[in-house]
C-alpha cells in the first residue's frame, strides 16, 4: 500500500473535525422560564422556574428516564438489601463547581438537613429514611425504617434530592444562604454564570464535569417570558430553543405539530385534571350526589371542548398511563357512563329535589384564572350540570388567592385543579386522597378521610415490588372510584416544544439537565 | 419661583404618604398568600411554611406591619423582596432603567411629532394627517395592544424574521459596543413605535384643536394685518398660545412614564417596571409592590410639578401670578 501523503491525512483530519462540528458541540441553547426563579435550589421549592435552572446545576445520586428507568448520576452503582431497608451507594469521583470534592458527607447533610426539612416532594422518602451512614467518602448507606417503593426514583434533582455542598451550607440558614438565593454551586453539567432579574439566568459549561466529553453546549440560558403566548412566538422566531411542557399553552400545539422546524416531546410524567368536591358541604356530603355528577358529565365532550382533544377522557381515579397501578375493574365508562337521566334519578333518590326554578342546589366552582383550559372546562361543566338541576357559579381567581381558599381554609364547594403524578402514585397522586395531607397546598382538601384507603396507600408506598404495590393501588382506586370525593375528569398529555435543531433531550426527565443536548446542523 | 416649588413639594409629602398607606392596606385586603407563590405545587412541610411566614413578618398584625414599614421607610429602607430575595431598591432601580430606555425616546418622539402633526393638520389643513391622527387615537383606544402587538410580532418577527420578537437584548451573544447598540434598537423598534404611536396621537389631537383655536385669535389677525411673515406668526405667536393644553397632555404622558407601558412590556417581554409590577402582584410580593407605588407616586408628583413650572415658562401671565402670590 502506498503511504498516504501528509496532505491527505490533513484533509482527513479536517473532515473528521468538520464532522464532529456538524454533529454539534458548542453553542448556546435558550430555554424559557415563566418567571424569575424564586431561588436556585430545587430542594426548597417545587416552583418550575427554580427547578428548570437548578436541575442543570445540581444532580441527584440517580436520574430517571422518561420510561421510568433509573440511571446512575452521582452514584456510580448501588446495592439494595433483600428486605428493602438498606441502600448502599458507591459514589463517583466528582467535584463541586468551586473545586471542592463531592463526598458522602454532602449526601448525608443534604438529605438530613435540607431535603428532609424543607422539600415537599422529598417528604415521603424523608419519613422512610431512619439513618444515614458514611463509611467512606465514596460510600453512603441509607437505612430505612420500612421499605419505601419509590425511594430510588426519589433520589433525583426533580424530586428535591439534588446533592448540595455541605461546606457552603453548614451553619447557615438554607433559605437565605446566597447559594440558594443567587449563586448555586453544584456538581452538574452547567455552572452558574449570571442572573439578570426579569431577563435571564445564564449557565456556563462545567469544564470539569465528571462524565468525559459532556456537556456539549458552551452555555444554556433561561429567558424569562411571563406571557404564555410570547413563548410560542419566540420559539417560532428561533429566539428560544426549548419550552417546557409546563409553560407551553396547549392551544399552541397545533401551530408546532407537523412543522418540521420543531419537535414535540410528551411529558414523561402523567398528570390528571380533577374536580375536588368539598364533602363538608351538605349538598356534596352524599356519595350518591357525587356519583350522579359524574354521570352528568360527558367526559369525551369535555375532552373535545375544554382540552382541544389533547390527552384522554379519564377512566379511573389515577391515570391509564401508569398501567401497573391501574385497576381493571374501575372503569368510569362502565361505572358512570354519561347518562343525565340516571343522574337525575340518583339525585332524586338522594333527596335533592328540584326547586320551583328546576334547580336542586347551587355550587361555586373555583379555578385558576390563568389556566385557559380551566375556564373552558368550567363553562362546559356548568352547561352539563345544569341539565341535572345543579347550578354552578364560576369563581376564577389568582393562584395565590385560590390556593389558600381551597387548601388551607376549605372555603369552596368545587375546585378544578391539575395534579402532576411525579411519575409514581406515592409521589404525586396519593396526596389528593390521603388523610395526611389535609390543610397543605395541593394536598387533600375534600374532607374525605378513609382509614382503609390510607392503609392501602401505605402498603403501596412501602412495598418494593411493583406487583404488590400495584395491587394495593388498584384496591384503593376501587374504593375511591366508588366514594368519588374527587372526580378525575381528564388525563393530560402535555408536550414540550423544542427546536428541531436541538437534540439529545429525549432521554431526559421533566426538568431536563441538557447534559447531552447538542445542536445539529 | 423657588418658594412656589418648595410649597408645591410641601403639599406632595402628605399626598405621597396617603398613597402609600392606602396602597399598603389595599394590597393586604386583596385575598392571596405570598408564601403560596414560593413553595410551589406540592404539600410543603408545615414548619417550613410557618418559618417563611415569620421571616416575612406576615405573622404580625396588619397595623404592626404598617408601622414597621413606615419606620423603615423613614430610615430610607425599602425592604427586601419576598420572592426575589433581593433588596427592593436594587430590583426597582434596574427595572426603572429598562423602562426609561423604552419610554424616554417614546416621550420625546411622541411630543415633538405630536405637536408637529397637530400643527400641520390645523394650519395646512392636510387631510391625510387629520385622518391618521384620528385613526391612531381611535385605534389606540379601541384595539388592545395585546392583540395589535401580537399581530405585529407574528408578522415582523415570526413570519418575515425582520425584528426580534421578545426582550431587550439578544441572548445568543452580541459584541459589545456598536453591535450591542444596534441590537438594542432592533428590540426597541416594535414596542417603542407602538407606544410612540399611541402617545403621539393623543398629543396631536389636542395640539390640532389648540392650534385651530389659537389661529382664530384676534392677535393673529392683527399680526397678519401688520404684514408679519406667516412663519413668525406661527412660531412667535400661535405656538406659545397653543402650547398650554399640549403641555398638560405631555405632562399626563409623563406621569404614565413608569406604569403606562405595562401592556407593551408584557406583550414584548420588555423587562421593565411594568413587568415587575405584574409579576409582583401575581406572587403578592408586598415589599416590591410598595416600592413601585412609592416610585410611581413620586414620578406623578414630580411630573405635575414640572408641568406647572413649564406653564410658568411658556405663559408670562401664569408666571406673573406666582410672583404676585
Amino acid at each position: 500500500m502506498r503511504p498516504m501523503p501528509m496532505a491527505a491525512i490533513g484533509t482527513a483530519l479536517a473532515l473528521f473535525a468538520g464532522a464532529a462540528l456538524a454533529q454539534g458541540t458548542g453553542g448556546t441553547a435558550i430555554f424559557v422560564l415563566g418567571s424569575d426563579p424564586s431561588g436556585l435550589n430545587r430542594n426548597l421549592s417545587t416552583s418550575t422556574p427554580d427547578g428548570l435552572v437548578a436541575c442543570k446545576v445540581y444532580e441527584g445520586l440517580v436520574d430517571v428516564t422518561p420510561e421510568g428507568d433509573i440511571v446512575p448520576r452521582l452514584a456510580e452503582s448501588w446495592e439494595i438489601s433483600e428486605d428493602g431497608t438498606t441502600y448502599t451507594f458507591h459514589l463517583r469521583d466528582a467535584r463541586f463547581h468551586d473545586g471542592t470534592p463531592f463526598t458522602s458527607a454532602d449526601v448525608k447533610y443534604t438529605y438530613e438537613e435540607i431535603s428532609g426539612k424543607f422539600s415537599s416532594v422529598f417528604s415521603g422518602a424523608a419519613k422512610a429514611i431512619e439513618s444515614i451512614d458514611t463509611p467512606a467518602p465514596d460510600e453512603v448507606v441509607l437505612h430505612l425504617s420500612k421499605p419505601y417503593g419509590p425511594l430510588l426514583r426519589t433520589l433525583n434533582c426533580t424530586q428535591g434530592a439534588a446533592i448540595l455542598p455541605k461546606h457552603l451550607y453548614e451553619g447557615t440558614d438554607p433559605a437565605t444562604n446566597p447559594v440558594t438565593t443567587s449563586e448555586p454551586v453544584g456538581t452538574g453539567p452547567f455552572m452558574f454564570d449570571e442572573w439578570r432579574r426579569g431577563q435571564y439566568v445564564k449557565l456556563a459549561k462545567n469544564p470539569d464535569y465528571w462524565e468525559e466529553g459532556l456537556p456539549y453546549l458552551d452555555a444554556v440560558i433561561g429567558q424569562v417570558l411571563p406571557q404564555a403566548s410570547s413563548r410560542t412566538q419566540a420559539l417560532m422566531a428561533g429566539e428560544v430553543d426549548y419550552v417546557n411542557f409546563t409553560l407551553l399553552p396547549s392551544n399552541d400545539y397545533m401551530m408546532l405539530e407537523g412543522n418540521p422546524g420543531f419537535t414535540m416531546i410528551p411529558s414523561p410524567v402523567p398528570a390528571i385534571d380533577v374536580m375536588l368536591a368539598n364533602t363538608r358541604n351538605p349538598d356534596l356530603a352524599d356519595p350518591k350526589v357525587r356519583q350522579a355528577m359524574m354521570m352528568a358529565i360527558d367526559r369525551s365532550q369535555l375532552l373535545a371542548t375544554a382540552f382541544n382533544g389533547i390527552g384522554a377522557a379519564a377512566t379511573m381515579p389515577f391515570t391509564n398511563r401508569m398501567g401497573w397501578a391501574a385497576d381493571a375493574d374501575t372503569d368510569f365508562d362502565a361505572l358512570y357512563p354519561y347518562d343525565p337521566e340516571k343522574a337525575n334519578a340518583l339525585l332524586d333518590e338522594a333527596g335533592k329535589a328540584r326547586g320551583a326554578d328546576g334547580t336542586r342546589f347551587s355550587l361555586s366552582v373555583k379555578y385558576f384564572s390563568t389556566e385557559s383550559d380551566s375556564q373552558l372546562e368550567a363553562t362546559a361543566l356548568k352547561a352539563m350540570l345544569r341539565e341535572v338541576g345543579i347550578e354552578l357559579v364560576l369563581e376564577p381567581g389568582e393562584r395565590v388567592s385560590v390556593i389558600p381558599a381551597v387548601f388551607t381554609n376549605f372555603d369552596y364547594d368545587l375546585a378544578l385543579v391539575a395534579y402532576n403524578s411525579g411519575g409514581d402514585p406515592a409521589i404525586g397522586l396519593t396526596r389528593i386522597w390521603s388523610s395526611a395531607t389535609e390543610g397543605r397546598n395541593f394536598g387533600n382538601p375534600t374532607g374525605y378521610s378513609s382509614p382503609e384507603v390510607d392503609a392501602l396507600f401505605e402498603e403501596g408506598q412501602t412495598a418494593t415490588d411493583r406487583a404488590t404495590r400495584g395491587r394495593a393501588y388498584a384496591e384503593a382506586q376501587r374504593i375511591l372510584g366508588r366514594d368519588l370525593p374527587v372526580l378525575t375528569l381528564h388525563e393530560r398529555i402535555a408536550q414540550s416544544g423544542v427546536s428541531a435543531k436541538l437534540q439529545g433531550l429525549e432521554e431526559e426527565y421533566y426538568l431536563p439537565s441538557f447534559r447531552a443536548a447538542r445542536f445539529a446542523e | 419661583m423657588t418658594r412656589f416649588i418648595l410649597s408645591r413639594l410641601g403639599y406632595a409629602i402628605p399626598v405621597v404618604l396617603a398613597v402609600l398607606v392606602t396602597n399598603f392596606l389595599l394590597t393586604r385586603l386583596v385575598p392571596g398568600d405570598p408564601v403560596t407563590a414560593l413553595i410551589g405545587d406540592f404539600p410543603a412541610p408545615p414548619d417550613y411554611v410557618a418559618r417563611l411566614r415569620a421571616e416575612f413578618g406576615l405573622d404580625e398584625s396588619v397595623w404592626t406591619q404598617l408601622g414597621l414599614y413606615l419606620r423603615n421607610l423613614a430610615q430610607g429602607e425599602l425592604g427586601y423582596s419576598f420572592f426575589n430575595r433581593q433588596p427592593v431598591i436594587d430590583l426597582i432601580a434596574e427595572r426603572t432603567v429598562n423602562t426609561l430606555i423604552l419610554m424616554v425616546p417614546v416621550l420625546v418622539l411622541s411630543s415633538v411629532l405630536g405637536v408637529l402633526l397637530g400643527m400641520l393638520a390645523a394650519v395646512q389643513k392636510v387631510r391625510w394627517i387629520d385622518v391618521t391622527i384620528t385613526a391612531l387615537s381611535l385605534g389606540g383606544k379601541s384595539i388592545p395592544i395585546f392583540w395589535s402587538g401580537q399581530v405585529l410580532i407574528l408578522l415582523l418577527a415570526v413570519h418575515f424574521k425582520l425584528l426580534p420578537a421578545q426582550g431587550m437584548h439578544s441572548l445568543r451573544g452580541v459584541e459589545p459596543g456598536w453591535p450591542a447598540f444596534v441590537d438594542l434598537v432592533e428590540h426597541w423598534l416594535m414596542p417603542g413605535l407602538i407606544a410612540t404611536a399611541f402617545n403621539m396621537a393623543i398629543v396631536a389631537r389636542v395640539a390640532r384643536v389648540s392650534f385651530k383655536e389659537a389661529m382664530l385669535g384676534d392677535y393673529v389677525t392683527t399680526a397678519s394685518a401688520t404684514g408679519l411673515p406667516r412663519r413668525t406668526i406661527l412660531f412667535g405667536h400661535v405656538l406659545p398660545n397653543a402650547l398650554i393644553p399640549v403641555v398638560t397632555v405631555i405632562g399626563h404622558n409623563l406621569t404614565n412614564l413608569l406604569t403606562g407601558t405595562i401592556m407593551v412590556e408584557a406583550v414584548f417581554g420588555w423587562p421593565g417596571i411594568g413587568e415587575l409590577f405584574m409579576s409582583s402582584i401575581a406572587s403578592r410580593d408586598y415589599p416590591v409592590l410598595q416600592g413601585i407605588f412609592l416610585a410611581v407616586a413620586l414620578v406623578t408628583v414630580l411630573a405635575n410639578l414640572l408641568t406647572d413650572i413649564l406653564y410658568a415658562v411658556i405663559d408670562p401671565r401664569v408666571r406673573d401670578s406666582y410672583v404676585r402670590a
